[in-house]
């Protein structure tokens, strides 16, 4: 069975929709900035890849009526009622919703943890009724009146492409007709506070792939596709934006937080994902990295690249410069972009590089550029070991 | 797909036990999850530093494989309903505390979903398929059917399943003021971690087949006992205490109900059931396991 994409939604730092985003891509235009909404101190120090509507827009867009709501989850309704309406599916009991989230309703839980943890505050204990990633899964789908099959996936900053991997494989079980897959997150002082000890944050916009590169920025986001058989897309006559061909998830097994030397785990969800997909590494027509900009992901993605691709690289960029580390949506959103690049036949750049890394025999794509795009290569990799990859294919 | 060999931490002597049937202990304000040495999975450098969750995350995958005489699995799939906690909590106090200033990783490190799975590849060097799935009272469900969706697909012939939650006294005071204001009779609460090896094909170590898996409710399928959270049937939540992954614990009995065959004691009895349910039902949210003795 081809898995197709029929339709795709996304909310980010840099538009409210696909198309929206689209136009920063080709403008070169980052979303990355000063914060305005996200109450952290590190607000002062740091920039952010902050979406740009309030909760309170977002509410009223999705015309969602109980306050008892994270962000996490409006974004991911936002972002879901864009693919769906552009699918043009009827939510019925064959449709199921695979979603990721890494720490779910922490942004609304906030409201409740500072009072609580500086004056022994219990006054805002309603709050942490939105708190766990499922109550956001079990939410955004009940607004659409999903009921078959709705489960969150964390892992960390794999999990969207996870949620894409899972979906495929629904479908090719026989178990759903189609499925709605990606990954929300929204900025909260829990997250930045996490990476800002681990001092991989740069306080600058950060420079993936760059020899100078500091470090990351943290970003929000969600993206959604939705899936369905080819056979199935074609019958109901809706357009098909794309294939997923080939997905890997694999463990680096080397460190908690650190990805191997050698690459590892990325190799392998790579040189698997080439596999399932049935394509050589030298199909591929651009590869969308991880790319984070932190030291350790690029040079450890680097020598993974290296090792499935040799001297034949295809073009590589990272997007994050554009929208920030979104953790659990990144797999999503640059699902969105990788299918963007399938349709409109255009490479997207990666901003803020300026040196090559010691022993790299390439330099990423620096401009918006029209190519003949058939497959897209999609990393993204995670704590925990989590490496995963995703291949997209023109329909 | 099959099931066999299995362990389970829990509030009653069930880790390592062939008969946890006959040692059940009613659960009083004082009961205390019964725990492993850990220093026999765990090199004791790195126990210090490790949460309840990630102890029995580790101690549960790596017995779960060696009574499965197993040196590794294809794949990992973990349920979690709340995930790392007590590192959660333990670094939100930090934050707030600190005014946001300068913090050790640590706890922010081992508090993502996925450190229980990750770390159990990382102690088992094992590079294959890692997931970690976090869906209230259908976690475990949602890592069941992943596991057979994989199986499915021919990508793994074996998987360790894992449905794991600690709890911590904050972490009941916080439930404990949230019931209250939705007006929710709070059960008692309880923390567990349950590891089951899945496999394509019968293996020495299998016991039954997993024939029916609902995520929606509780099938109406026949079964000669069944087990459930309620009292539609043997109550094992009473046992477990309630948490979004006490389901494990009614999966282990389960297998073990198998493999024993006859019990007869105060709290059950039960003569060779050849078709098992195991329900769970909470917060609105409702899944049901058939199993069928091989």
């Amino acid at each position: 069975m081809e898995i197709a994409v029929t339709g795709i939604g996304a909310i980010s730092a840099i538009g409210n929709d696909v198309q929206e985003n689209l136009r920063s891509l080709v403008t070169k235009e980052t979303g990355i900035s000063k914060a305005k909404l996200l109450g952290s101190k590190l607000t002062e120090t740091h920039l952010f890849g902050e979406v740009k509507l309030s909760n309170e827009k977002l509410r009223a867009g999705l015309n969602w009526k109980d306050a008892a709501v994270s962000r996490t989850t409006l974004l991911s309704a936002w972002a879901m009622k864009e693919a769906i309406e552009q699918s043009g599916i009827k939510i019925d009991d064959q449709v199921g919703l695979v979603s990721s989230t890494s720490v779910g309703g922490m942004d609304r839980s906030e409201g409740f943890f500072e009072p609580y943890y500086t004056e022994q505050d219990f006054a805002n204990v309603f709050m942490l009724g939105t708190h766990d990633c499922g109550t956001c899964t079990k939410q955004a789908a009940e607004h659409f009146g999903i009921t078959a099959y709705a489960t969150t996936i964390s892992t960390a900053c794999s999990s969207a492409a996870n949620a894409i991997a899972v979906g495929a494989r629904l479908l090719r079980q026989g178990k759903l007709k189609r499925v709605i897959v990606g990954g929300t997150d929204a900025l909260c002082r829990f997250t930045a506070n996490g990476f800002n000890s681990l001092m991989i944050l740069d306080s600058e916009w950060c420079k993936p792939f760059s020899a100078n590169r500091a470090g990351l920025n943290l970003g929000e986001a969600a993206a959604y596709l939705v899936l369905e058989s080819k056979e199935d897309a074609e019958a109901r006559g809706t357009e098909i934006h794309g294939l997923v061909t080939g997905w890997a998830n694999t463990n680096d097994a080397y460190h908690q937080t650190a990805s191997s030397p050698d690459g590892n785990g990325a190799f392998m969800a790579m040189t698997q994902a080439l596999e399932k997909a049935g394509l050589k590494s030298s199909d591929i027509s651009y590869i969308n990295a991880h790319g984070t900009g932190t030291q350790n992901n690029d040079q450890s993605e680097s020598i993974a690249i290296h090792r499935v691709f040799g001297a034949q690289k295809p073009p590589i960029s990272s997007t994050k410069a554009f929208t920030g580390h979104t953790l659990a949506a990144a797999g999503a959103i640059e699902a969105v972009y990788s299918i963007l690049a399938l349709k409109e036949n255009k490479l997207f750049p990666n901003l803020n590089y300026q040196d090559p890394i010691e022993d790299n025999d390439w330099q990423p794509q620096l401009e918006v550029e029209s190519a003949e795009v058939k497959h897209v290569l999609s990393n993204s990799f995670g704590f925990g070991g989590n490496n995963s990859t995703v291949i997209f294919s023109k329909a | 797909m099959y099931l066999g060999a299995a362990s389970c931490i829990s509030f009653q002597d069930s880790f390592g036990n062939e008969n946890p049937w006959n040692s059940l202990v009613a659960l009083t304000q004082e009961t205390q999850l019964v725990q492993p040495d850990y220093k026999e999975f765990v090199a004791s450098a790195a126990l210090r530093r490790m949460s309840t969750v990630l102890k029995m995350g580790a101690a549960g995958g790596k017995s779960c494989l060696a009574q499965a005489e197993l040196e590794n699995a294809d794949a990992i799939t973990v349920g979690t309903g709340l995930g790392c906690v007590r590192d959660t909590l333990k670094f939100l106090k930090a934050v707030y505390e600190d005014g946001e200033g300068a913090l050790s990783p640590t706890a922010f490190i081992q508090s993502t979903h996925n450190s229980i799975a990750g770390q159990l590849a990382l102690m088992l060097g094992n590079h294959g398929y890692n997931m970690t799935h976090v869906q209230g009272a259908l976690s475990l469900g949602y890592a069941l059917s992943d596991a057979e969706l994989l199986i499915g697909e021919g990508d793994a012939q074996t998987v360790l399943i894992g449905a794991v939650d600690e709890k911590t006294d904050e972490l009941v005071a916080l439930l404990s003021k949230l019931s209250e204001t939705v007006d929710y009779q709070m059960p008692a609460i309880g923390e567990g971690g349950a590891f089951f090896l899945a496999s394509k094909e019968k293996l020495n170590s299998s016991i039954a087949k997993m024939v029916e898996l609902s995520l929606v409710s509780k099938t109406t399928a026949n079964a000669d006992l069944v087990l459930s959270n309620t009292n539609e049937g043997f109550n094992y939540a009473q046992y477990s205490g309630e948490h979004f992954t006490s389901i494990g614990f009614g999966l282990f009995m389960a297998l073990k109900a198998f493999d024993i065959g006859k019990v007869d004691n105060a709290q059950v009895s039960f003569n060779n059931p050849s078709r098992i349910l195991v329900h769970h039902k909470l917060l609105g949210q409702e899944m049901s396991i058939v199993l069928e003795k091989i």
